[in-house]
C-alpha cells in the first residue's frame, strides 16, 4: 500500500519535472573522485527538494534548525559546489522504455538511477569474490573496477573473513587451483598470471599477495592470484643458490602501504626485500648467540605475526624469530614433542602453535600443540577426531600444512588415501575439503604444497 | 560501535526519563526520538558535539528524509541499541553471545526481508545522508546478498545498467573469467 502511494508521488513528481522543462531529466553528474558521504548525498537530492517548493527559497534547504531565535546554516550542509564532472555513462537510448509504456514498469526501471557511484561501489565491494568476476561483464566500469582507487578503498573496508588457498596440485603444476573454504568451493582459474615455462612454488604471503619462489631457488615473484597484478623480484644478490626459508610481512594495513619479503638460509645469511625501494638490502648480520648452521624447517612457512618472522629450526629445536622494524634476531630454545614428523608451525591471534603428525605404535594422529611462553614449551591443545585417524592405522602418512594463520588446511597422503581436511585455530573445528577435481575432470587431484591468502581483489604486486 | 559507546548507550536507555528530540521530514512527519538514537546519526552528533551545542529541546529538520524512511531507521537503530547492550551484557559467556547474535540475525533478516527494492535504495540515501555508519553497512550488504546469486542479465536488469560491450568484448571477458561461472546456474 505504502509503495503504491510512493509510486504515486515519484510519478507525480516526474510529469512536474518533465512540465517544468519540456525534457527528459538530465543524467545525474558522477564525480570523478570519492568524495565524503553526505556531501554527494546532498548534492543529489537537491535536485528533487527545488522541484518540491513553490516560493524556492533554497535558504531552507541548508539550514537544519527551526529552533526559535537560531538561523544560520550548518557547515557540513553549505551549498556544495560540485566539481567538474565528467559524464562519465553513456547516453541511453530510451526508445525501448518510453513514457508511454506502463508508469510501474518505468518506475521499477528507475529505481537505481540516482543511486551514487561511489554506493554502487560500495555494494559491489560486497559481493563474494567468485561473484565479482561474473559480474564483471555487466558493462565496462564494472569491469575496470579493478583500477579503481574508490573501488580499493572500498575493499579494504570490508571485514576480512576467511582466507582462501593457493595450491599446486600434482597434474597443475604450473597454474594453481584455489580453495574458497567459506563456500567450499575449488576454482581453476583459466589464465595464469605466472610465468608458465618455469615451475614456481609459494613460499609466503601477506595483505592478498602470495610469494613464489622459483624451484631452482634464484627468483622471487609477487603474485595476487585473483587480478592480473604480478611482478618478479629484482635479483638477491647472492650467488649460491641453496634452499632458503621465506617470510613476508605488510608495511601497513594493506598492500597499499608496500610490502617486505625475508629470506634466510641455513649459513645465517639473509637479506629483506622493501616494495616500496624494489630493491634488496642486508640489514645486518645474525648475532652469535644463535648458533649455525640453521637447520631450518623448510616445510614449515615462516609465522608472520605483529611485525615479526618466526622460523622453525632444529640442532637446537626451537624457533628464530626477527623483528621487521628492528631488525633484530631473537632465538627460543623449544623441545619439540616425541614421536613428532611433519611439523609446521602456525599461528592465532597472538598464540603461537604446531602442528604436526604424531606417530605412536602404527598409531598416526593429528596434533595441535600450543607454546606456553612462559616455560617455552609446546602443550598439546587439541587432535584431530579419532574416527578420522583410524583411516591412518598402519599406513605411512605424510602432512603437508598449508596456510598458518588461524586456518589451516591439511593435505594428508599415503599410497591409497588423499585427504584435505581444514582446520579453525579459534573454533577449533575440523572440517572435510571437497575433493579438488579440474572441471570435466574426475580425478582427485592432490595437494603437492601451497599458502593460504587473503583474497583481495585490488591488492597490487 | 566501541564498547565505550555501548555502555554509555546502556546507561542511557535505561534511564526512564530519556530527552527527546524533535525530528521533522521533508514530508511532515514529525517524531520524537530518543537523544541515544539520535546520536546514532552522526550528522545529529556532530552536530552538537562538534559545534558545540548545547542539547536542548530543540526541533530539528531534515530536509532529505521522508517519514516513511525515518520511521524504519529509527526502529532499526532503537533495536541495533538493544541488541549492543545485550551484546555488552552476555560479553564472556558464549552460549549468551551466540544467542544474542541469532536474535539480532533473525531480526535483521526479517527488517530486510519486508523492503522492497526502491525502498532498500530510498533507505540507503537516508542512510547515507544521515550517517549512520552500521545502519548504512547493513543496508550495502542487503543489496549485495539480492544480486550475489544472479546472472549477469538480472543484475543489468535490475540496476537499468546498459551493455556496453560488444558481443566479442563480452566473450573474452566470459572467457578469462570463466572459472568464476563454473557450477553456478544461469539465474
Amino acid at each position: 500500500m505504502e509503495e503504491l502511494a510512493m509510486l504515486r508521488q515519484l510519478v507525480g513528481q516526474l510529469q512536474e519535472l518533465l512540465e517544468l522543462y519540456g525534457s527528459r531529466p538530465p543524467h545525474p553528474l558522477q564525480p570523478l573522485y570519492p568524495l565524503p558521504l553526505s556531501q554527494l548525498h546532498s548534492q543529489q537530492h537537491n535536485r528533487w527538494c527545488f522541484l518540491n517548493v513553490d516560493d524556492g527559497s533554497t535558504d531552507d534547504y541548508y539550514s537544519l534548525i527551526m529552533a526559535a531565535g537560531k538561523s544560520g546554516s550548518l557547515k557540513m550542509l553549505e551549498p556544495y559546489k560540485p566539481p567538474p564532472a565528467k559524464k562519465l555513462r553513456k547516453e541511453r537510448t530510451r526508445g525501448k522504455s518510453s513514457r508511454t509504456a506502463n508508469s510501474v514498469e518505468v518506475m521499477e526501471q528507475q529505481i537505481w538511477k540516482d543511486f551514487p557511484e561511489d554506493l554502487f561501489e560500495a555494494v559491489i565491494a560486497r559481493l563474494p569474490i567468485a561473484t565479482f568476476f561474473r559480474f564483471r561483464s555487466v558493462c565496462q566500469k564494472w569491469n575496470d573496477l579493478l583500477n579503481s582507487q574508490s573501488f580499493s578503498q572500498y575493499c579494504a573496508q570490508v571485514p576480512q573473513g576467511n582466507p582462501w588457498f593457493y595450491t599446486i596440485t600434482h597434474e597443475n603444476v604450473n597454474s594453481g587451483a584455489m580453495y574458497d573454504p567459506s563456500l567450499k568451493k575449488w576454482h581453476h582459474p583459466s589464465i595464469s598470471s605466472l610465468p608458465n615455462k618455469i615451475i614456481i612454488l609459494p613460499v609466503a604471503s601477506a595483505g592478498g599477495l602470495v610469494c613464489f619462489l622459483d624451484i631452482g631457488h634464484r627468483n622471487f615473484y609477487v603474485c595476487n592470484p585473483l587480478s592480473q597484478s604480478f611482478k618478479e623480484l629484482p635479483a638477491r644478490s647472492v650467488k649460491v643458490w641453496s634452499r632458503v626459508a621465506v617470510g613476508m610481512t605488510l608495511n601497513g594495513n594493506s598492500t597499499i602501504e608496500g610490502y617486505k619479503i625475508l629470506w634466510v638460509g641455513c649459513d645465517g645469511e639473509f637479506e629483506v626485500y622493501d616494495s616500496v625501494k624494489n630493491s634488496w638490502t642486508r640489514p645486518g648480520n645474525m648475532p652469535s648467540s644463535i648458533k649455525l648452521p640453521l637447520s631450518l624447517n623448510f616445510r614449515s612457512q615462516a609465522v608472520s605475526s605483529d611485525g615479526t618472522l618466526h622460523f622453525m629450526r632444529s640442532a637446537p629445536e626451537g624457533i628464530v624469530s626477527y623483528d621487521m622494524a628492528t631488525g633484530v634476531w631473537k632465538q627460543d630454545i623449544i623441545p619439540a614433542p616425541l614421536h613428532l614428523t611433519d611439523h609446521t608451525l602456525a599461528e592465532c591471534g597472538g598464540r603461537i602453535m604446531l602442528v604436526g603428525l604424531l606417530t605412536k605404535n602404527a598409531a598416526t594422529c593429528v596434533c595441535i600443540w600450543e607454546l606456553q611462553k612462559m616455560t617455552l614449551l609446546w602443550k598439546e591443545v587439541d587432535r584431530m577426531p579419532n574416527i578420522w585417524c583410524l583411516e591412518f592405522y598402519g599406513k605411512h602418512v605424510r602432512m603437508t600444512c598449508l596456510g598458518n594463520k588461524g586456518l589451516l588446511m591439511l593435505s594428508l597422503r599415503s599410497k591409497q588415501m588423499n585427504r584435505l581436511v581444514t582446520y579453525n585455530v579459534s573454533s577449533r573445528e575440523w572440517l572435510k575439503v571437497p575433493g579438488c577435481v579440474v572441471p570435466r575432470g574426475r580425478k582427485r587431484q592432490w595437494i603437492a604444497c601451497g599458502t593460504a591468502f587473503h583474497p583481495c581483489l585490488t591488492a597490487v604486486a | 560501535m566501541a564498547d565505550d559507546g555501548v555502555n554509555t548507550k546502556v546507561e542511557a536507555v535505561s534511564k526512564a526519563t530519556t530527552e527527546t528530540i524533535e525530528l521533522r521530514t521533508e514530508d511532515g512527519g514529525v517524531f520524537d526520538v530518543d537523544k541515544p538514537v539520535a546520536m546514532e546519526f552522526l550528522i545529529l552528533k556532530s552536530f552538537y558535539e562538534d559545534e558545540g551545542r548545547v542539547f536542548d529541546k530543540t526541533s530539528i529538520r531534515l530536509p532529505n528524509v521522508k517519514q516513511l524512511e525515518l520511521s524504519k531507521v529509527i526502529e532499526y537503530c532503537t533495536r541495533a541499541l538493544e541488541f549492543g547492550a545485550k551484546s555488552a551484557a552476555a560479553a564472556g559467556d558464549k552460549d549468551a553471545e551466540r544467542m544474542v547474535r541469532q536474535e539480532r540475525e533473525g531480526f535483521e533478516a526479517e527488517f530486510v526481508d519486508e523492503l522492497s527494492n526502491e525502498m532498500l535504495k530510498e533507505l540507503i540515501l537516508a542512510v547515507n545522508f544521515l550517517d549512520i555508519k552500521e545502519m548504512l553497512d547493513f543496508l550495502i550488504r542487503s543489496v549485495a546478498n539480492r544480486i550475489r546469486n544472479r546472472s549477469v542479465a538480472y543484475v543489468r536488469q535490475f540496476f537499468d545498467i546498459e551493455n556496453d560491450f560488444t558481443p566479442q568484448e563480452e566473450d573474452q571477458i566470459h572467457q578469462e573469467n570463466a572459472w568464476a561461472f563454473e557450477g553456478v546456474d544461469a539465474d
